[in-house]
């Protein structure tokens, strides 16, 4: 059992607790919205979220309070709201765990983010492949639209708030914000060029927020409990509250572990996670999803906060945490995570479509031990060619599992490389005439 | 160069520049004479930035930006020619050119590919991918328009452009990544306007002519401007030969009013010229057949014939037809050659057939017959009314104005027009309406005459004309009275609704334009209901306004072509045609 009080957790860890608007009622469920709605002006509650300190759990950690804040102030018209839950980033599944166990928790973030900007709609885009997760929110929704939470006169206050299901069709990609919003209105899921940002040119070119699930679900709890509560955990002031960390790999109990953020890699995987599966020691560790750059023993002190990681050379991201043991290949993990992206690439922009393809087949030829060294200064090359020249943050994602293991573990390379010379396989280059 | 708050000052490898605000800095450099190599990138569409070939420096910013999409702002400092921004250009075309098969030789675009210029001008003669390329199955794609999916380097312009420019979406990307494939949409060949913009657009040769598919090399070829003459809005074209052979027709971005925008007709139109049963030697009747000759000989069998009949009848005797497919500059001839020459007015040409309708309820309200509406009016236009255009088959290049008003500019488009909107890959500009009025081409006066008693008893009449014009104004609302909108129901199937929905619509226009269009025009009782198209701008009173394009367009460049069915109606007299109630009509 964790040391650590959960939060997002909390409620679903109770035995018997079913997820029914009933039992959410029950610990409390709704009260922070009937704290505010009608009552509080929306610009407090959205300065009550500035001062809690809480960030994006998305991927890149953006201050939301200061999201919302972005919204022009004097726009007459729609606005809305998005909620990701298209959770595709290998090794992340907090998301999901939320959306089955405690649908209304996030619900209720929802209609208070709802309230604070000013939106009408709010929309959950959910992967296509969580079948029971839409299930389970559309009941939800029911539920609380009966119970007059959500439609058009909330808790009698004369304000509206409806919140849509909306499923993916299998794209990783439209998980990025303006590839959601794409998809969102029918059209195919290509991330948007930005300047202009979601905040002023969003869903239908109105101003919208996004923001990911395990946001939102913190919502209620801040509102309830104050902001100085929430900033009071973690690792004050920069990376506050708790976060959910989905381990997975090669330790004794994957699973989702919520933890005040800044609490070492260490203590999250030897302790929560029960240590390595077969006690061997471990080799390698990603820290935030397949995105984030691969870390070595040398970093389970760091602490789990965004600043802490980024320093350590990679990023808190997803949350999704993979461990591996010694013995692990890492070329080969490399290349695994490099087939994700090669297939997940939506091909809108040069350096990432055809980089993807490039760097997946140089990679599989180095495994299929038909590399040479020239192979290895040609990914360098190229990574850095992808690196920040695409449209979105998936170009700058899918270089890091090559970049770091070729940073910490290029010896691997080097004799998959050396195998290679020995077995004295073709190489294409040599079929090729020189000018 | 005086700045206002409508330009912003920027610097361009450190040549200064003053550009209005919103210049992208892509435009900005190539006012200094600096060109960015792109493909995404055009002036028609909407940034993409999603070929990233375009990237610069821009002082304060950490990463380099893509010109393309990035706005010019004061004081921005802009380097387009640094070794950072060279070796990016390099690297993106090296990603480019990875999975392309370098198939030049036998590639149409050849010579005028971008591809292959900017290659030139960049990469090393070797490449470094020793990878396998991607390669796309052919599949047959269309009978005039022809894909080689290998040559793509997925700038998505020709999707871009069938929709955003077209409004006709019959193109789609398929697939994703580097298996990201221009495809019609739809699984069948392509079924679409074929305007050929597509095939323009492309910067490579992806998507080419089938009419001219392998015939030439672009130096080959020698270029002559002219102007298209299939229909009356007078498209520049430039026409390419081979020797004695007519191989392509296009029209350069920026060209004439059409401004490189063609359309079927247009761009493919050109095969009919070699069309084997069309006649191209003069011919003698003799003994009761057409027998080929020379011109010299038929000229003067025609010149002595005219002597010999005028001498014996009278000019009175001839009458003179031509064609409405000719240059204003031709029709001019024709009929000094009949007035001076033969000494006839007995003349006539398809040009004037219904057109008449429109000029003359213009001269009656307006005091001209002139047309009084330019291309930039529409593009410019908050409202828009068409009635009986069927524009994107009858002048496709006016409805591309019409496109780009309602699409880009958020206008206001009304419809009276006998289509059904119709979801297709073809362009319906009722697609795009906001009111649609459904109706046969025989009750296109009804339904005008219902939208101004709806406008009308909608209030909607101007105050300033009901003190300036009482009179008029009381004559209409008693004129329109007697319509009973039972009746319009009855004749139109539209209720009272749907005329008050489009009336209000209407009456919030503060630059309103209508466009009569051939159906309209060449239908029975024509001339009165263009009155009463011209009493609804009346009571719109967009006199002002009209007033002030009315002047510029006194000495804008006339039509060239006398077959457009085109204006709006500014009013000097008022005017109000009633033939009785519309069940009589
Ligand atoms: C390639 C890519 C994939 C992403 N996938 C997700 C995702 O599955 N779920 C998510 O919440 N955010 C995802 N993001 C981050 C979103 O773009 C966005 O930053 C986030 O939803 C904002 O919410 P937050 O501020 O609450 O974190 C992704 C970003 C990129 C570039
Ligand atoms: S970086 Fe990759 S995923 Fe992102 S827009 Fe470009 S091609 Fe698509
Ligand atoms: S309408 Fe046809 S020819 Fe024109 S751009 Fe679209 S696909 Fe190409
Ligand atoms: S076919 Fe041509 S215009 Fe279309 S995406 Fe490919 S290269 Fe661009
Ligand atoms: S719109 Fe008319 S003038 Fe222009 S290309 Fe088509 S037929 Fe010719
Ligand atoms: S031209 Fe700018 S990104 Fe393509």
């Amino acid at each position: 059992m964790s040391k650590h009080e959960p939060v997002l957790l909390k409620n679903m860890l109770q035995p018997g607790y079913t997820g029914s608007l009933a039992d959410y009622e029950k610990t409390g469920g709704y009260q922070a919205l009937r704290k505010v709605v009608g009552k509080v002006p929306p610009t407090d509650v959205t300065g009550t979220v500035m001062k809690s300190g809480l960030r994006g759990r998305g991927g890149a950690g953006f201050p939301t309070g200061v999201k919302w804040g972005f919204l022009p102030k004097d726009y007459q018209g729609p606005r809305y709201l998005c909620c990701n839950a298209d959770e595709s980033e290998p090794g992340t599944f907090k998301d999901r765990q939320l959306i089955e166990r405690d649908p209304h928790q996030i619900l209720e973030g929802i209609l208070l983010a709802c309230y604070a900007i000013g939106a009408e709609s709010a929309y959950i885009y959910i992967r296509g492949e969580f079948v029971l997760g839409a299930r389970i929110l559309e009941a939800a929704i029911a539920e609380a639209r009966t119970a007059g939470y959500i439609g058009t006169n909330i808790l009698g206050t004369g304000i509206t708030a409806n919140v849509w299901v909306h499923r993916g069709a299998g794209a990783y990609i439209c998980g990025e914000e303006t590839a959601l919003l794409e998809s969102l209105e029918g059209k195919r899921g290509l991330p948007r060029v930005k300047p202009p940002f979601p905040a002023t040119h969003g869903l239908y070119n109105k101003p919208t927020v996004v923001n990911n699930v395990e946001t939102l679900a913190n919502l209620p709890h801040i509102i309830s409990r104050g902001p100085e509560w929430f900033s009071a955990i973690g690792s004050p002031p920069k990376s506050t509250g708790t976060r959910i960390f989905c381990v997975s790999g090669h330790v004794k109990r994957p699973g989702n572990y919520e933890v005040p953020m800044g609490v070492t890699f260490r203590e999250l995987i030897y302790e929560e996670a029960g240590g390595m599966r077969s006690d061997k020691p471990l080799k390698a560790f990603i820290p935030g999803g397949a995105s984030a750059p691969f870390l070595t023993p040398d970093s389970l002190d760091v602490k789990l906060d965004f600043e802490s990681v980024a320093a350590a050379g990679s990023m808190l991201g997803s949350g999704g945490v993979t461990v591996m043991e010694e013995g692990t290949d890492m070329v080969w993990a490399a290349l695994r995570l490099m087939e994700f992206f090669y297939h997940e690439s939506c091909g809108k922009c040069s350096p990432c479509r055809e980089g993807s393809s490039w760097l997946v087949q140089t990679m599989r030829r180095i495994v299929a031990r038909r590399g040479r060294m020239e192979d290895l200064e040609t990914l360098v090359d190229l990574c850095k060619n992808i690196a920040g020249r695409t449209v979105c943050a998936f170009g700058d994602a899918e270089i890091s599992p090559i970049m770091s293991t070729l940073k910490h573990w290029r010896p691997e390379y080097v004799k998959m490389i050396h195998e290679a010379e020995a077995a004295n396989l073709i190489h294409p280059k040599r079929i090729l005439a020189q000018p | 160069m005086a700045t206002t708050t409508d330009t912003v000052r920027l610097t361009i490898d450190g040549i200064p520049i003053s550009v209005p605000k919103g210049t992208l800095v892509i435009e900005a450099a190539r006012r200094v004479g600096v060109m960015v190599p792109h493909f995404c990138y055009h002036p028609k569409l909407k940034p993409d930035a999603n070929c990233r070939m375009c990237l610069v420096e821009v002082e304060k910013m950490p990463k380099l930006q893509t010109s393309c999409s990035t706005i010019a702002t004061e004081g921005m400092s802009v380097r387009t020619a640094t070794t950072v921004v060279h070796d990016a250009h390099k690297s993106v075309l090296e990603f480019i050119l990875a999975n392309h098969p370098l198939d030049c030789p036998v590639c149409d675009q050849g010579g005028k590919c971008d591809l292959q210029d900017f290659s030139h001008q960049y990469t090393a003669t070797t490449s470094r991918f020793a990878e396998t390329k991607r390669i796309f199955q052919k599949e047959y794609f269309s009978p005039l328009i022809e894909t080689q999916m290998n040559r793509c380097v997925q700038c998505l312009r020709c999707v871009r452009y069938c929709d955003e420019v077209m409004d006709v979406k019959a193109l789609a990307p398929v697939g994703r990544g580097t298996m990201t494939e221009i495809k019609s949409f739809g699984a069948h060949p392509l079924d679409c306007e074929f305007c050929g913009g597509c095939v323009q657009i492309c910067p490579v040769g992806a998507i080419t002519s089938r009419l001219s598919m392998y015939e030439y090399r672009p130096w080959m070829l020698k270029r002559a401007d002219t102007v298209c003459s299939f229909c009356g809005d007078g498209c520049q074209i430039t026409v390419q030969t081979k020797g004695q052979e007519l191989i392509e027709v296009n029209s350069a971005q920026g060209a004439g009013r059409n401004n490189g925008d063609l359309c079927a007709r247009g761009f493919f139109g050109f095969h009919a010229t070699s069309h084997p049963s069309r006649i191209t030697q003069p011919l003698i009747r003799r003994n009761g057949s057409l027998v080929e000759t020379t011109w010299e000989e038929a000229l003067e069998y025609v010149a002595e014939q005219t002597k010999r009949i005028k001498l014996a009848h009278g000019a009175q005797a001839f009458g003179g037809l031509i064609s409405g497919r000719c240059t204003n500059e031709e029709l001019y001839l024709f009929q000094k050659f009949m007035r001076v020459t033969i000494g006839t007015n007995n003349l006539d040409s398809s040009a004037r057939y219904g057109h008449i309708n429109g000029t003359q309820a213009l001269r009656r309200v307006q005091g001209t017959h002139r047309w009084t509406v330019t291309f930039e009016d529409i593009v410019q236009a908050d409202v828009l009314l068409l009635v009986g255009t069927n524009i994107t088959e009858a002048n496709p290049i006016t409805g591309l104005q019409v496109k780009e008003a309602v699409k880009k500019h958020d206008a206001t488009l009304l419809t009276i027009e006998a289509l059904q909107p119709a979801i297709g890959t073809i362009s319906n500009i009722t697609n795009l309406s906001q009111h649609h009025l459904c109706v046969a081409p025989s009750q296109f006066g009804t339904a005008v005459l219902g939208l101004l008693k709806a406008v009308v008893e909608g209030n909607h009449i101007d105050n300033a004309l009901r003190q300036r014009a009482s009179d008029y104004v009381s004559s209409i609302s008693q004129a329109v009275q007697q319509l009973s909108w039972d009746d319009l129901a009855l004749n139109t199937g539209m209720s009272r609704e749907s005329f008050a929905s489009m009336a209000s619509s209407l009456a919030k226009g503060r630059r309103v334009v209508v466009l009569a269009g051939q159906t309209l025009l060449r239908s029975q009782g024509a001339y009165g209901i263009c009155l009463n198209l011209l009493d609804l701008l009346l009571v719109k009173e967009q006199l002002k306004w009209a007033r002030l394009r009315n002047c510029c367009l006194a000495h804008s460049t006339s039509p060239l072509r006398t077959r457009a069915h085109r204006w709006c109606v500014p009013g000097k007299r008022s005017s109000l045609w009633l033939q009785g109630p519309p069940s009589s009509r």
